[in-house]
């Protein structure tokens, strides 16, 4: 710990050579596609910008710069980037541990945080020493996050330290006899070339050096052996994997421009894709914008000759293309839209259904993106089946209200569609969305089959109940309109019916993916529960209703608990991380699913509470 | 009635397409990969060099059959240790096997005398023709032609001069498979 703050320190003292410049004029659409591995897959350097750029900002854009922009500063401009308020520390608990200075934007400088490890270092060192069960508070939690993410943006920032134009000798002699230009700087690459030079320049002067202070020349010596020293810590610089392994011995781990030195996989080819690299860095320092496009060219066709048919260039620019098209986004924003025209009154009806209908096409464009981007179904992930539920929900919406004008598809749509958004972009703010799945659900027929079965009955569920709360709410505040009451049951009965189609039938599928991949039918695994107990719960209302048993309003209170019963098969199991489904392990929702359990629970019961009570009175 | 035939006969088409499509296809991602060729079919590139001795050679024109590009440093611990059975190996191929020793000495007087000690030790073994020892002062061909910046590190490149394969690390050149390799390239069959 004290050894790596006092290289960041140092290093940061010593890069004066480096100094900043603005670099708006260059283009970085070539850049941004360039391949790099990252969390076992392949994708533009773009996406792993904004992973990063999101976790340590909270935001993929920052002071105007795009996340390739940000990362071609911290790459190959670092100081500026070190200066940059990139860290956002919203946690007043945090702040207050580190002592940063107050700051409305809560965002802070990689140096700030830096000097501020520095200092409260003995800290730092017991929270890395505790275990992490025994850290339960949470500025304390969040300190050790942020130091992870310092921790990566120096990483980063040191990867390509070897093309980085960091050396300079001012002497002309010196210069002259090391074999380099006076004044001009350059990179380890061009030093290591002079080094036995140099090395016969220092040696001899060491000998000689007493206690007095050295002069300009020596001192000109000394700081490129100190550089050299340093630079020795950033062949761990592992993050960046940007070299396909040009050798036959595992091809399937790329590696950073330094561990591709380090574990002997360099060849003429990665030799070519170095000098590419240096040259982006030379170009990116003197805004040469047509040394940095063709640079950036050279580097993509080098990488992706080396890469062979472990990248596919199509959709690294599909995705690079997805990730500028935000068609999540667009989609909410419709769905927001529609929300706002449908409460300015039915004068703008029409408006509001083409609002929708053009928010389920962005929405389904995104996903079809997903899908050719991925070689996959969508539906790998929880993010993933919150954005495919949602679409469900909205396209259901629509057909509702094709179906019964002036009914509740348009409502039920847009709102669900819009908080299943809002889920999905919180669940887009941990990082990658495309991440690779665990090996058991890397398989496109079950991904097809099982899992879009189940998460078409989540949505299905989810219309169900929320026609059951409408139906509530329809008989509370109009019980006379028993003509549109009628119409909301048929909905409902309808939606039940097929939600249970489709829980159903993924249910079994389920259970054959699981007899062939583990052995067994059925295991009463948590998840395997949580489906029973869907299919269980709309056979329940739906043998209510056909028995007799369940009114219509009683069907609709079961209805609309089938949100809860959803909510907790759905989420709640993963809470759990327990059984063979939990790879889908989530932290910090089971207060939110508290909450909405505990609103839902309220709302229903309170709702027939009034109907009960209404129906007691005119009795 | 007959609209709702015709969707459900549509259902079953689209579902046995997806199956036929779901059994044709593998997505990248996946793919069973056939095993990597140990051939790296990249051709050497031709680069020169000057020898120990003061003569100039390029790759291309050397005349044994298989080239052993080996990159080594007097201060290596390992390279110093693979050097006697690496020479041995060089000079039992009969001359069908070149060994270009590249040194990263950064102090060209270190190499010298290492290779003199060497060649000391070695006795006759350690002074064969078909072993060309090069100072690489610039790290014109470790550094910039190769990529290479850490010792030892080999280089097999066969008689059309392709590069077969690279070793990082003392590979035990006694091992059965290291003197397959070597008799491989030395044979011109590739």
């Amino acid at each position: 710990m004290k050894k790596l703050l006092f290289t960041l320190v140092a290093l940061m003292c010593l890069s004066g050579p480096m100094q900043a410049r603005a670099t708006e004029a260059l283009d970085y659409s070539v850049f941004a596609r360039l391949p790099v591995q990252h969390e076992g897959r392949i994708k533009p350097i773009d996406s792993f910008a904004r992973s990063f750029l999101t976790a340590f900002s909270g935001s993929s854009r920052i002071d105007n710069l795009a996340a390739s922009g940000w990362l071609a500063e911290l790459l190959f401009d670092p100081d500026q980037s070190y200066t940059r308020e990139v860290f956002n520390v919203s946690n007043p608990g945090v702040r207050h541990s580190l002592d940063l200075p107050d700051r409305s934007n809560h965002h802070y400088t990689f140096t700030e945080i830096a000097t501020a490890m520095e200092h409260h270092k003995s800290m730092v060192d017991s929270l890395l020493g505790a275990q992490a069960k025994d850290i339960t508070d949470p500025a304390q939690q969040q300190v050790l996050v942020l130091y992870t993410y310092m921790l990566q943006y120096f990483e980063i920032s040191r990867s390509l330290s070897l093309t980085l134009p960091m050396f300079e000798v001012d002497d002309r002699a010196i210069a002259e006899k090391i074999g380099v230009t006076a004044g001009q700087h350059f990179s380890y690459l061009e030093m290591i070339q002079h080094k036995a030079t140099y090395l016969a320049l220092v040696k001899p002067m060491l000998g000689r050096l007493g206690h007095d202070r050295p002069s300009e020349k020596q001192a000109d010596l000394l700081r490129i052996g100190f550089m050299l020293q340093n630079m020795d810590a950033d062949r761990q610089t592992q993050i960046l994997r940007i070299v396909p392994p040009a050798w036959a011995q595992n091809r399937d781990v790329w590696l950073s421009p330094w561990a591709m030195l380090e574990a002997g996989q360099g060849s003429p080819r990665t030799a070519e894709l170095l000098q590419s690299w240096q040259l982006m860095a030379q170009a990116y320092r003197n805004k040469d914008g047509v040394v940095w496009e063709k640079a950036s060219k050279n580097a993509l066709a080098q990488t992706l000759t080396l890469a062979g048919p472990q990248a596919r260039p199509v959709a690294l620019n599909a995705e690079y293309l997805y990730s500028l098209a935000h068609f999540f986004d667009i989609s909410l924003g419709f769905y927001l839209a529609t929300i706002l025209t449908l409460l300015a009154g039915s004068k703008f009806y029409r408006l509001s259904f083409w609002l929708l209908g053009s928010g389920a096409l962005s929405h389904l464009a995104g996903l079809l993106a997903r899908i050719f981007i991925m070689e996959r179904p969508p539906v790998g992930t929880l993010y993933e089946s919150v954005i495919f539920v949602g679409l469900i929900v909205v396209v259901s919406g629509l057909i509702l209200e094709i179906r019964n004008r002036h009914g509740p598809g348009l409502v039920i749509g847009a709102l669900a569609g819009a908080i299943l958004q809002m889920m999905g972009m919180a669940f887009a703010a941990d990082g990658d969305t495309m991440g690779t799945l665990v090996a058991v659900l890397n398989t496109n027929f079950w991904l097809a089959t099982h899992v879009v079965a189940i998460t078409i009955g989540y949505g299905c569920c989810l219309v169900t109940g929320l026609l059951g709360h409408v139906y509530l709410l329809q008989s509370i505040i109009n019980p006379s309109d028993s003509e549109r009451l009628r119409a909301t049951l048929r909905l409902m009965l309808s939606a039940a019916l097929i939600a249970l189609l489709f829980a159903l039938t993924g249910t079994v599928l389920g259970g054959i993916w699981a007899d062939q991949s583990w052995g067994r039918f059925w295991g009463w695994d948590p998840k395997e529960n949580g489906a029973l107990l869907i299919v269980l719960w709309l056979l329940s209302i739906l043998h209510g209703w056909l028995s007799g048993l369940l009114r219509p309003v009683g069907f609709a209170m079961g209805s609309a608990l089938t949100v809860v019963v959803v909510a907790l098969s759905w989420f709640g199991v993963n809470l759990l991380n327990v059984g063979l489904h939990s790879y889908g392990f989530t932290t910090g929702i089971a207060l939110n699913l508290g909450l909405f359990v505990a609103f839902e629970f309220i709302l229903i019961g309170s709702g027939g509470l009034v109907l009960w009570q209404r129906k007691r009175s005119i009795a | 009635m007959k609209v709702k035939l015709w969707a459900l006969a549509a259902i079953f088409i689209l579902c046995g397409l997806a199956a036929v499509y779901d059994a044709w296809y593998t997505p990248t991602a996946i793919l069973a990969r056939p095993p990597e060729p140990a051939v790296n079919s990249d051709v050497a590139p031709d680069f020169s060099f000057q020898t120990y001795g003061g003569n100039t050679y390029h790759l291309r024109g050397l005349t044994e059959k298989g080239v052993v590009l080996h990159f080594w440093a007097s201060w290596c611990a390992p390279c110093i240790a693979e050097f006697p059975v690496l020479l041995e190996k060089i000079h039992n191929a009969h001359g069908n096997l070149a060994l270009v020793a590249v040194s990263i000495d950064d102090d060209r007087s270190a190499m010298d005398s290492f290779i003199t000690r060497l060649q000391k030790q070695m006795g006759g073994n350690g002074e064969d023709t078909h072993v060309y020892w090069v100072w690489d002062e610039k790290k014109d061909i470790s550094l910039k032609t190769f990529s290479t910046a850490d010792v030892p590190e080999t280089i097999l490149i066969d008689s059309r001069r392709r590069m077969i394969d690279k070793i990082a690390g003392n590979p035990g050149w006694l091992k059965i498979e290291q003197a397959a390799r070597l008799d491989a390239i030395a044979s011109g069959k590739n």
